[in-house]
């Protein structure tokens, strides 16, 4: 665990972009351009990261141990750029399920006080 | 230029812009972020998508990332996380706008105030020293002491006179002249301490003895920076009628342990005061608006000098705004 830990399974809420980078890479490994688009899609366009926040961002999760960093490789879907992969750490999954055991929480409660939520 | 060439052109620009962000952040992510930028600039044009907002995002992103990275290397000012960004951007308002504002204020200082006329003084002193040691306070004091001696009005204004073109025959005076807020020096006075007593002799080649008025305990062998950046009263020596000025002086030891004191006086002015900058872009933001409506000839030199003055307020807005839009998103 780091010296200057910023996040932990209690304390939340996570920023917005890190939640979404953590959520497109539960579901595969991705490298940083692939993040960037999946971020995008996932928020409906409210998170739009440039190549310096994105590597910002995942500076930030490395040194908190909830990303890893994998080998470079080309995408075949893309150029043959030696591109950089990430993986969820299995902190990373504990902290994205803490994370979204909250929102459901909390949609709980909107339910229970039968708050008119349109999905 | 096709769209290859194109890309190799930008994506040269954006790896000098990359230049700016720390060199281990840069260590590691630079290749993976060059990669990024092709895909974007791809993206862009595969919808014909507006180039200039393409290089909005590319450069605001990577000032903003700079800026973070080394605030964090440089581990800077350890304060509680403000969670509202709305009030964290304000800080970062008020703090840069004091950092601009200092900036002007020291820049001020060196072309057109104290800072800058103590430097060509000490310059200027080193450069004539032995002229200033013999001739001045040797050749021209000596004289002035006989002119006093003269009882004539006529006969003494003329030896006074000729004292005083000791002065400018000797000294290459145009040397000190060229400050922004001072002219001829005529505010050049040499004060020779003798024993316990204070003299003066000016250009105009008359002896007075100033001791009553000079605060010997404030006289130190150099003077205090404070004094001369924040001058709004300093007298060390008396010689100046005005409130709000500051003598500004250089010493030069003389033989028999006797002192001498090359003193310029520097007026109070606006372009040296910390709070006039602050509030200058509130009192000259309007009077340029009103220049162009009324079509002035003179806008563009107006639009130079307000945009120097109003530096503190615009480099603010930007840094906050940015803080403020990269904040919201990570």
């Amino acid at each position: 665990m780091s010296k200057n830990k910023m996040f932990s399974e209690k304390d939340a809420p996570l920023t917005p972009a890190i939640f979404y980078i953590l959520l497109s890479l539960a579901i595969k490994e991705r490298h940083g351009y692939d993040i960037m688009k999946q971020v995008q899609e996932d928020s409906k366009g409210k998170i739009k990261l440039g190549p310096g926040t994105l590597y910002g961002a995942v500076k930030k999760m490395l040194e908190e141990n909830l990303i890893e960093e994998l080998d470079e490789r080309p995408d075949p879907t893309l150029d043959d750029e030696r591109r950089r992969y990430y993986k969820l750490s299995p902190a990373g999954r504990k902290m994205l399920l803490a994370e979204l055991e909250r929102f459901n929480t909390v949609l709980e409660v909107a339910k229970k006080s039968k708050i008119n939520i349109a999905f | 230029m096709n769209q290859i060439q194109k890309l190799e052109k930008y994506v040269s620009f954006y790896k000098l812009l990359l230049h700016i962000n720390p060199k281990n952040f840069n260590e590691k992510y630079r290749s993976q972020m060059i990669i990024i930028f092709k895909d974007l600039y791809k993206l862009y044009c595969s919808e014909s998508k507006s180039i200039f907002y393409f290089w909005i995002e590319i450069i605001t992103d990577t000032l903003y990332t700079a800026l973070q990275q080394h605030l964090m290397n440089f581990k800077l000012i350890k304060t509680p996380r403000i969670n509202n960004p709305f009030i964290a951007s304000l800080l970062i308002f008020i703090v840069t706008y004091v950092i601009v504002s200092s900036l002007i204020l020291i820049v001020n200082l060196y072309q057109f105030g104290g800072l800058g006329v103590k430097h060509r003084l000490s310059k200027f002193v080193e450069k004539h020293h032995d002229v200033i040691e013999n001739k001045i306070f040797g050749e021209t004091f000596e004289k002035a002491v006989y002119c006093l001696q003269i009882t004539d009005v006529e006969l003494k204004d003329s030896c006074e006179q000729a004292a005083g073109r000791t002065i400018g025959d000797n000294l290459p005076e145009e040397e000190l002249a060229g400050d922004g807020s001072i002219g001829w020096p005529n505010d050049l006075f040499f004060i020779k301490q003798d024993g316990k007593a204070y003299y003066v002799v000016g250009w105009d080649g008359s002896l007075k003895n100033i001791t009553p008025t000079v605060n010997v305990k404030a006289i130190t062998q150099s003077q205090p920076l404070s004094s001369i950046i924040f001058h709004q009263n300093c007298k060390y020596f008396g010689i100046w009628p005005a409130n709000y000025s500051c003598e500004i002086y250089e010493l030069i030891k003389l033989s028999n342990e006797n002192k001498g004191y090359i003193v310029r006086n520097m007026p109070l002015d606006e372009d040296s005061d910390l709070l006039l900058i602050m509030i200058s872009p509130i009192i000259m933001i309007p009077s340029l608006i009103s220049e162009i409506v009324s079509r002035n000839t003179n806008t563009i030199n107006g639009i130079y000098y307000v945009g120097y003055y109003s530096s503190n307020l615009l480099v603010a807005l930007l840094v906050s705004i940015l803080h403020f839009h990269f904040r919201k998103k990570t």
